[in-house]
């Protein structure tokens, strides 16, 4: 059956992304490494009030993850470029929207993983409880990554071909991604106030928007991308 | 008042800036469009021999 | 062969040309005159007409590249794609042209050159896209590949846009109210947006034009190089 042979294809492909990294570990390490250097430069920076610190952690601790994670994004069609796979990946027979999926699940999967390592260095270092309501949070921190991995996923694909793509990609991605981390910054301020806002729903709901919005997008368009 | 005199100067000059290169840049095509057909055009005998790359 | 393709538009290219003129001069006459001073402001106030015409235009220019991007991607015919470049540099200009009226009014109205404010938050958003879809687009030189690159990028831009307006606009808590205008002001608005609109596709059209006529040349170069020392090559065996 059709649905079922492209949902095997689909976990065939993330489990040969996944099983690259943990073997190969070509972006994990300099990910979690870089987003462990901006967490400590972040937090040593911000010497303030307890009160303070916990509304501005949240914006902080996106933006870290932001940045070590386009180095991963960057990473996820580099490595198939550079040693030819790209080609190969093209001639697989499965639609182009399962191979968007694939990787889209393979980035949420690395954006998890900084998360798992980033916020308790956050917690550990300025003392900011951010895990006091770790539901929302982790709602939060789900819908981020899918906004992130969908539109990044998408990107990187598109710039992996070009010249200084690693600049390219962090270019464009920023300014595409602004939602997202207004969104999830002030929906974790929101959380880490402690107070059951109606406003909180309104920034999910933007998230999920995005989220959807993006996906649809990047399955669509995920075929023009890999045309060469 | 010089503020809004700055700003609407400002966008004339961007404006009027790149209109202008738009449309010297046109003429120079157009000229040259113009060249290579006559020189297209022109019989082989009356052309310069020319070595091929 | 035929005479070269350029001089039957240049009338009509010309005419057009004078309405838009004439257009945006009339706008700038009812800007500087006609429109009342308003009271809180001052004269300074007439930024206003500038700055919501070419915001505008950055906005249209945008939802314009991203459906000419789309249908480049559909048909892939070069045409569209050359829409699709004139528009991404036009509404760079006019991207840049809204930070910098912004500006000027936050200085007026606020004291300061710069505000996180929803309107100033977007358009500098807005300018990074631009930006960066023309240095992607800069930096590729196969035709074909840049609007195939440049049409993903624009589609995302146009799908983007609306998120990050509605963003903005709830991180500052501003919730959009039309505000009291005199019809008069209207008026003057209404014919600023409509002249400048004008100005900027005007604009559009001739770097269209310049980009078409620049694959022209490209295209006669290589026949005229073909035809002075060998016999004249067809394009397709050119290509």
């Amino acid at each position: 059956m059709r649905a079922r042979e492209s949902v095997r294809s689909l976990w065939w492909l993330i489990q040969k992304d996944l099983t690259r990294e943990l073997r190969a570990q070509n972006a994990w390490p300099g990910m979690l490494l870089l987003g462990l250097v901006l967490v400590f430069l972040l937090a040593t920076q911000i010497n303030l009030p307890l009160e303070q610190k916990t509304r501005t952690v949240g914006g902080l601790l996106w933006l870290s993850i932001f940045f070590a994670g386009t180095l991963a994004l960057e990473r996820s069609f580099a490595n198939e470029r550079d040693t030819g796979c790209w080609q190969a990946l093209n001639l697989y027979p499965v639609d182009s929207s399962l191979l968007f999926l694939a990787k889209m699940v393979v980035n949420i999967v690395s954006l998890a993983v900084l998360e798992i390592v980033l916020i308790p260095a956050f917690i550990v270092l300025t003392d900011v409880p951010l895990l006091a309501r770790p539901g929302p949070m982790l709602l939060i921190a789900a819908l981020g990554n899918i906004c992130f991995a969908s539109i990044g996923t998408l990107l990187s694909a598109l710039t992996a071909g070009l010249r200084f793509r690693g600049g390219m990609l962090a270019l464009l991605l920023l300014p595409l991604v602004t939602p997202v981390v207004l969104a999830a910054a002030e929906a974790t301020r929101i959380v880490l106030a402690g107070e059951v806002d109606p406003e909180l729903w309104q920034w999910v709901r933007l998230l999920a928007v995005f989220a959807v919005v993006f996906t649809i997008a990047g399955a669509l368009l995920f075929e023009f991308v890999m045309e060469e | 008042m010089e503020t809004l005199l700055a700003t609407y100067a400002i966008a004339a000059l961007a404006v009027g800036a790149y209109a202008a290169r738009l449309v010297i840049g046109t003429g120079r095509l157009s000229r040259r469009l113009r060249q290579l057909h006559t020189q297209v055009d022109r019989k082989p005998e009356q052309l310069p021999a020319k070595r091929i790359a | 062969m035929n005479g070269p393709p350029v001089d039957r538009c240049s009338h009509v290219t010309i005419a057009a040309g004078a309405v838009v003129a004439c257009l945006v001069l009339t706008s700038l006459l009812m800007i500087f005159f006609i429109a009342p001073t308003e009271s809180t402001m001052g004269d300074v106030q007439r930024i206003v007409y500038l700055h919501v015409s070419v915001a505008w235009c950055g906005l249209a220019a945008m939802v314009a590249m991203g459906c000419c991007g789309a249908m480049y991607l559909l048909r892939r015919r070069i045409e569209w794609d050359f829409w699709s470049q004139a528009a991404s540099e036009v509404g760079w200009l006019c991207a840049t042209l809204t930070l910098i009226t912004g500006s000027a009014w936050a200085h007026e109205a606020w004291g300061t050159w710069w505000t996180w404010e929803p309107r100033l938050t977007s358009s500098l958003v807005l300018w990074i896209m631009y930006a960066g879809i023309l240095l992607v687009r800069s930096s590729i030189e196969d035709p074909h590949r840049r609007g195939r690159v440049g049409a993903v990028l624009a589609i995302i831009g146009v799908a983007d846009v609306p998120l990050v307006l509605m963003a903005t606009r709830w991180f500052r808590g501003v919730h959009p109210i039309a505000p009291e205008m005199d019809p008069q002001m209207r008026l003057v608005l209404l014919v600023s947006v409509v002249s400048f609109t004008a100005l900027f596709a005007y604009l559009i059209v001739l770097r269209r034009r310049q980009l078409e006529l620049s694959e022209l040349a490209a295209e006669s170069e290589s026949s005229a190089s073909c035809a002075s020392g060998m016999p004249r090559l067809s394009h397709s065996q050119l290509t």
